[in-house]
């Protein structure tokens, strides 16, 4: 679950804002000029759309654990993402890749965990929102600005009250505004692990305007009690990066995408009918039609095998009785 | 003169009782000084304990009955060990498991002394890369510490150490069963004999037939890493792996750090992998980190496991087991005991729970919450509950423990004639249903 909030690091450095839905309020300021703001504050070149590629990396710890992080976070446009986390000097990499339609975790050494449900969403939404291209209106159809201003860490700061496209099933997300800079200064969020929802809050400073683009270079999240600090290291745009890295690399074996095989235990065989596997319940329609189809190919292949054979045999059996023959000649 | 003198002498008394006087003040200053020390310390303890608590009424539930109740004796402390004794007196009183206070000291110091209740001249702190054994791995069986198993070619099996032999004392620290039955005996001795390679350990042991032998044995690396996770003691896990009699698969796991998942893979799908039944044996398995269960599980059988819930202050999360296409097909006894804690026992309840596997031995420890290391500002340890476990079945684990299908005792007669009764019991069962199967 950890490293899903570390994801979010590498996420929301990019968060650029477009008009959205206008309230009124008692803030002194629209919605729309507020996102204007935003939207220069962070992008004051007009850079963000001519980025196709980020490999951004991250030093951090989690407070009072003595536990050290490096974070990788790697983007291509318009939606593949890859995170590799490492965690103190024990603990096997994690690797979190999403090629667009698709998300698995890996840890090496322990397997192939492939990624569905709400956790998938989650995937599919935060890959929009690490694109730097993308406005907030493309990501969040319904933002709200709050009438009130807060204050976070002594500055006050507009409340943005953002929700994403109702396909990808997300909670709304807080976002806070410096009312000086307007940058982000906070984010609440709920975040979807493979275990279920965690809320997390991220503050953000020390921002840096880096190749054009004005971004935070540390955060702070924290959550269930647990406190992470991540500096910002180096980060690179428009690097080349192939397609398969985000696609499961061939040294790990693929995830089980079949139905389960019933459960051999005698225990087994008299109680209920063992749950679904996950596994089978995201196997999508286009997988199984593929799987349906491979099965059909190692069919036909065996069964052309099986033919090749009999033939073999026959032939050999001809052979045999010619020889046969030729025996009885002699 | 007469006056002179007893000028000198009422000057006298009163410069010793200005000196008095002086060395009281010091040692009160001192002692207010240590005092102010141990009530940061109690304040640093308890404000974490309650950051992560599940309890939303830690306060009102807890701070009259322990803080309170405590303060005073913290206050008088005299140094950092004798902190560390009261604060854990006191996070006991939580009556939960996965709190305690460790002082700034190593870990197989605080580990002795806690265990034991007694002062010892423990081995510095390992300072190689690797940890190292003698080969032992120990258990209670008759209620005496025992050896359960010697490892192959190891220091132990080479001076003749055998199954059933009872440890009597490593390093001069008698390791006596019927004084505490609270402490973790067989931990303990695995703790002890272990430590720098090539460094000595002192060990005598009791045969079957009452003799004594001591040995003098040289520590070698086993093949295993030290855990270094955080603030997280150092510490290391073994992992065994044999196939049986009856094409029966066996695995020992001591604790649930990812090497001896990473072990597990390995042998899944080498040594084991055309075994047609497998027998996990957890016993002694003192737990480590949460998630790992997840992996294990979705190596060990093809369905998804539910493994319950983790409670937590702000979130209820439900983990499962991540299937993996080379798992372990066939049917699976899991052995358990009474040492068997937290993350095992998770695992264990879960394969229970989803009918994945059969579970042969006695109750677990019932050692079973979330918890977290923290390094206090103090240079203190603290580890503290950040939720509260159930399990899938919908009861707790914490206090009651896993019991177990088929309850089979370890018998230190059958032991002392090579025979582990558990493990055996095991395997004829799975051989007993392959049979019937086919």
């Amino acid at each position: 679950m950890r490293k899903t909030l570390f994801i979010l690091f590498a996420c929301f450095s990019f968060m650029l804002c477009a008009p959205a839905q206008d309230n009124g309020n008692a803030t002194g300021i629209t919605l729309e000029k507020l996102l204007d703001n935003i939207d220069k504050a962070v992008d004051p070149d007009n850079k963000a759309k001519d980025i196709k590629t980020v490999i951004s990396k991250y030093d951090g710890s989690v407070s009072m654990q003595d536990i050290k992080l490096q974070i990788t976070a790697m983007f291509k446009a318009p939606a593949k993402s890859k995170t590799i986390i490492k965690a103190g000097e024990n603990m096997p990499d994690s690797i979190e890749l999403f090629n667009g339609q698709d998300g698995w975790t890996i840890v090496p050494g322990m397997g192939v965990r492939q990624i569905n449900g709400a956790q998938l969403d989650f995937m599919k939404f935060t890959a929009q929102m690490s694109n730097p291209a993308n406005r907030m209106r493309d990501i969040f159809p319904k933002i709200e600005l709050s009438p009130v201003l807060e204050k976070i860490d002594g500055k006050d700061c507009y409340k943005l009250t953002c929700q994403a496209d109702a396909r990808l099933k997300q909670l709304p997300l807080a976002i806070y505004v410096d009312i000086k800079t307007f940058l982000p200064a906070k984010m609440v969020i709920m975040v979807f692990t493979d275990m279920g929802q965690i809320p997390g809050t991220t503050f953000y400073s020390n921002y840096q305007k880096i190749n054009g683009l004005v971004i935070p270079t540390e955060q702070k999240t924290t959550t269930m009690g647990m406190e992470m600090a991540t500096k910002l290291a180096s980060i690179k745009y428009n690097e080349i990066i192939a397609d398969f890295e985000f696609d499961v690399p061939k040294e790990f074996n693929a995830p089980q995408t079949e139905a389960p095989v019933p459960a051999k235990n005698p225990v087994l065989a008299q109680a209920d009918a063992p749950p679904k596997s996950v596994a089978a319940d995201k196997l999508s329609k286009k997988k199984k039609i593929a799987n349906k189809l491979k099965k059909d190919k190692a069919k036909m292949l065996e069964d052309a095998a099986k033919d090749n054979a009999e033939s073999a045999d026959n032939d050999s059996d001809d052979d045999d009785s010619k020889d046969k023959d030729d025996d009885n000649k002699d | 003169m007469r006056i002179t003198k007893l000028v000198l002498l009422f000057s006298c008394l009163l410069l010793a009782a200005a000196a008095d006087a002086e060395v009281a003040h010091k040692q009160d200053k001192a002692s207010d000084s240590f005092s102010r020390h141990a009530v940061t310390v109690l304040d640093e303890v308890w404000t974490n304990i309650r950051k992560s608590h599940f309890d939303q009424d830690f306060e009102k539930n807890y701070r009259e009955r322990i803080y309170n109740k405590y303060l005073p004796e913290i206050k008088k402390a005299g140094n950092d060990m004798q902190l560390a004794g009261i604060l854990n007196r006191m996070v006991k009183e939580f009556g939960q498991s996965h709190i305690q206070v460790l002082p700034p000291v190593n870990e197989l110091e605080i580990m002795a002394l806690h265990a034991a209740e007694k002062n010892v001249e423990p081995e510095p702190l390992n300072t190689q890369d690797v940890p190292a054994d003698v080969g032992i791995m120990p258990c209670i069986a008759g209620g005496k510490l025992c050896v359960l198993r010697t490892i192959n070619g190891s220091p132990a099996d080479a001076a003749g150490i055998r199954a059933g032999d009872c440890i009597v004392s490593i390093n001069g620290l008698k390791l006596d069963t019927s004084v505490n039955s609270y402490i973790p005996w067989d931990t303990l001795a695995s703790f002890l004999l272990a430590g720098m390679p090539e460094s000595k350990v002192s060990l005598t042991t009791v045969n079957s037939r009452g003799i004594q032998k001591e040995y003098k044995l040289t520590r070698k690396p086993n093949g295993f890493n030290w855990f270094k996770f955080g603030a997280i003691p150092r510490t290391y896990g073994a992992f065994y792996a044999e196939v049986l009699p009856g094409n029966i698969g066996y695995v020992h796991l001591t604790a649930f750090f990812p090497d001896q998942i990473t072990s597990f893979v390995k042998a899944v799908t080498g040594k084991l992998k055309d075994v047609s039944g497998l027998i996990i044996d957890m016993r002694n398995n003192v737990g480590g980190v949460v998630i790992l269960p997840q992996w294990l599980a979705g190596w060990s059988c093809p369905q998804v496991i539910k493994m319950g819930k983790l409670q937590l202050k702000e979130a209820t999360l439900t983990p499962s087991s991540y299937p993996q296409q080379q798992c372990f097909k066939g049917p699976v006894v899991i052995l358990i005991n009474e040492g068997t804690a937290s993350a095992a026992e998770i695992f264990a309840a879960s394969m229970q729970d989803s009918k994945a596997a059969v579970l042969f031995g006695a109750t677990t420890s019932g050692k079973c919450l979330p918890s977290q290391f923290l390094r206090l500002p103090s240079g203190f340890r603290l580890q503290t509950i950040f939720g509260n476990y159930e399990r899938e079945n919908g009861q707790h684990i914490e206090h009651l423990g896993v019991t177990p299908d088929v309850p089979v005792t370890l018998k230190l007669s059958d032991l002392q004639n090579n025979i582990d009764s558990v493990r055996e019991a095991a395997a004829k069962y799975l051989t007993q249903q392959l049979a019937a199967k086919k």
